[in-house]
């Protein structure tokens, strides 16, 4: 069993219309509180912020992918040096899942697989991909569990 | 159920009941002794007397709801004041139990007695102060405390080695965390004690006699060195107290390791609950072909630094060594390309003060004259990282066989050879920039269960 799952598309416009909003927000800050030669300053680093996270968010989110095989559970992210973590299913000892609101639309959804002294934090996902992943994930502990027992 | 020893309601109260309790007896202690002076005292003083007893009653309140017992099966230790919490845990489930022995005099016999279990981080079981016959009748139903007068391995170490380890292995980084750890837990009083010591007016005694003979070392460099130096100090009389005496004994099933001079320690750990072994080597130990051996094991401690010392001193070609050999089926080394990921954070360290030197030297000649000597502090350490780093890249390797692995690797600027079965690595993190994709190699950070971390560099994917 091979499989491969990649963060949705809603992600990436919920990710950057929050980034932007509090860019937003920032800005509208900076123009009430500072004076008019360094507000001009910050106006020009926050749209220099703002034109690279345009890029920068939905180029990253690309990029990540979650792969399960019957032995382990990969994740890869990165954009220029590629970082790929690698946990055996078999060491797996508990699994949550963190959904925020309307994750249905907004596909923030997180699940978290912790090993005795570690944790592994797959983001981003769609709440289906999230359930499969943990019944994918709970039914090949069980079926080692079982095999081991017999 | 029992208690704990009375001396512990000490350890609950305060700090602050200290600062409150010595101006209070100075004050008493000026009056003539007569009843209508201590009225007057009485009158004055009532309300710090009254937060004394209160912080006093607290403690004492605490002290009495914290209790513990032991059946056949199962230790229980109850905290807490309102809302009681109560552990149990069964004999089986505990992986290690350390005893601090405090002795003095037959008024004060004291054991500092701490258990562990597999339950990582989740819970906080707490250091029990016991009397002597509480323990002696604790070990006595505890399977793990009973002693066994049958061992395979024992290891014992003379005056000489304690000396030698001492000296290697003692730094002036682990001396200036001996004395952060002592103001965070002195807290505001540290400060005051200080001043009544007048260490700092002893130290600008000291650098500025120092100065007067060094003329041409600026004062605050002698004073940082004189820091450096007595932190340095610190850590080997820290190191010779915890070693004396240094015993390892392993039985079929459990280690016993007993060290130091005053506390008197001993840890007993279950074989079966020892995670990996590390050999660790400093630039110093290095040069002299001495190690140390420490092992972790399944433990409930946070802390970061779980590493048990198993024996302190022990040379290149000592049989224990077989341990780590025996791996020539498969073996990785460091790729002949990846030497810049080695060396890469120390020279843009060094190239970054010393680009920053060469400015500050070309606009405002005096400053650098001043700066010189002080960016020494960050140049040494870091051409200490540098040096490490190359001979890691020549040392380093990854070998293993259908059970173990064992990996050799620097951190800092230490240099580590850990072994651990290959079902305890927990998770493999590796990165890969475009340049190392092209050749082929990476960068992986092995996570072994427990928490321990090893960093590999340049290794083929």
């Amino acid at each position: 069993m091979n499989k491969k799952y990649k963060v949705p598309r809603s992600t990436v416009i919920t990710l950057t219309i929050l980034f932007l909003s509090a860019l937003t927000l920032v800005f509208t800050a900076a123009r009430m509180i500072l004076n008019k030669s360094a507000f001009y300053i910050a106006a020009i680093i926050l749209i220099l912020i703002a034109i690279i996270s345009v890029i920068y968010i939905p180029l990253s989110l690309s990029r990540v992918a979650i792969y399960i095989n019957d032995n382990e559970i990969i994740l890869k992210s990165g954009i220029i040096a590629v970082c790929e973590r690698h946990m055996k299913v078999n060491r797996i000892e508990l699994i949550y899942t963190i959904s925020t609101p309307f994750s249905e639309y907004t596909g923030l959804n997180f699940s978290v697989l912790c090993v005795y002294g570690k944790r592994l934090v797959l983001p981003f996902m769609k709440k289906t991909d999230a359930e499969e992943i943990i019944s994918i994930l709970s039914k090949i502990t069980n079926m080692e569990e079982t095999s081991n027992e017999a | 159920m029992k208690h704990e020893h009375p001396i512990k309601i000490l350890r609950y109260c305060a700090l602050n009941l200290w600062m409150l309790l010595f101006p209070l007896l100075r004050s008493l202690s000026l009056f003539p002794f007569s009843p209508e002076a201590f009225v007057l005292w009485l009158k004055g003083a009532w309300m710090d007397i009254m937060v004394m007893l209160f912080i006093f009653s607290h403690a004492f309140l605490k002290w009495f709801r914290c209790r513990f017992c032991v059946d056949e099966k199962c230790f229980t230790a109850v905290s807490g004041i309102l809302f009681q919490s109560r552990i149990s845990i069964p004999f089986e489930k505990i992986t290690a139990v350390a005893v601090s022995a405090i002795e003095t005099t037959f008024l004060l016999k004291l054991l500092l007695f701490r258990i562990d279990t597999r339950a990582a981080g989740s819970v906080n079981i707490p250091t029990l102060w016991l009397r002597k016959k509480d323990f002696e009748e604790l070990s006595d139903k505890m399977p793990l405390c009973k002693e066994n007068s049958s061992s395979a391995f024992t290891y014992r170490i003379n005056l000489w080695r304690v000396l030698v380890y001492s000296f290697l292995f003692s730094s002036s980084l682990s001396g200036t965390l001996y004395i952060a750890a002592f103001f965070i837990e002195a807290g505001n009083a540290a400060g005051k004690i200080l001043s009544e010591l007048h260490i700092t007016e002893a130290l600008s005694e000291m650098s500025s006699a120092a100065a007067s003979v060094f003329r041409a070392v600026p004062e605050i460099i002698i004073l940082i060195l004189i820091v450096l130096l007595f932190c340095r100090i610190l850590s080997f009389v820290i190191n010779l107290l915890r070693c004396a005496g240094f015993r390892t004994l392993i039985d079929p099933s459990v280690i016993r390791i007993s060290s130091g001079f005053f506390p008197r320690r001993k840890t007993s750990i279950y074989l079966s609950s020892s995670e990996c072994t590390i050999i660790k080597q400093g630039l110093l130990s290095r040069a002299f072909k001495r190690a140390s051996m420490f092992i972790t094991y399944s433990s409930s401690t946070k802390g970061r630094n779980k590493n048990t010392l198993l024996v302190p001193v022990l040379s290149e070609d000592a049989p224990i060594n077989a341990l780590f050999s025996g791996f020539e089926k498969n073996r990785s080394i460091a790729n002949p390309y990846s030497l810049w990921s080695f060396i890469w954070q120390p020279l843009t360290i060094i190239g970054v003060i010393l680009g920053f030197l060469f400015i500050i030297s070309y606009e405002k000649y005096y400053a650098c004259e001043i700066l010189f000597p002080l960016s020494g502090i960050v140049l040494v350490p870091a051409a200490a990282l540098l040096l490490t780093r190359l001979i890691t890249f020549r040392s380093q390797f990854t070998a293993w066989d259908n059970k173990k692995i064992s990996i050799c690797c620097s951190k800092g600027i230490s240099f580590f050879t850990v072994v651990t079965k290959k079902e305890s690595i927990a998770l493999v993190k590796t990165v890969q920039t475009p340049m190392a994709r092209k050749k082929g190699f990476c960068n992986a950070a092995i996570y072994i269960k427990g928490g321990l971390k090893v960093m590999i560099r340049g290794q083929a994917k």
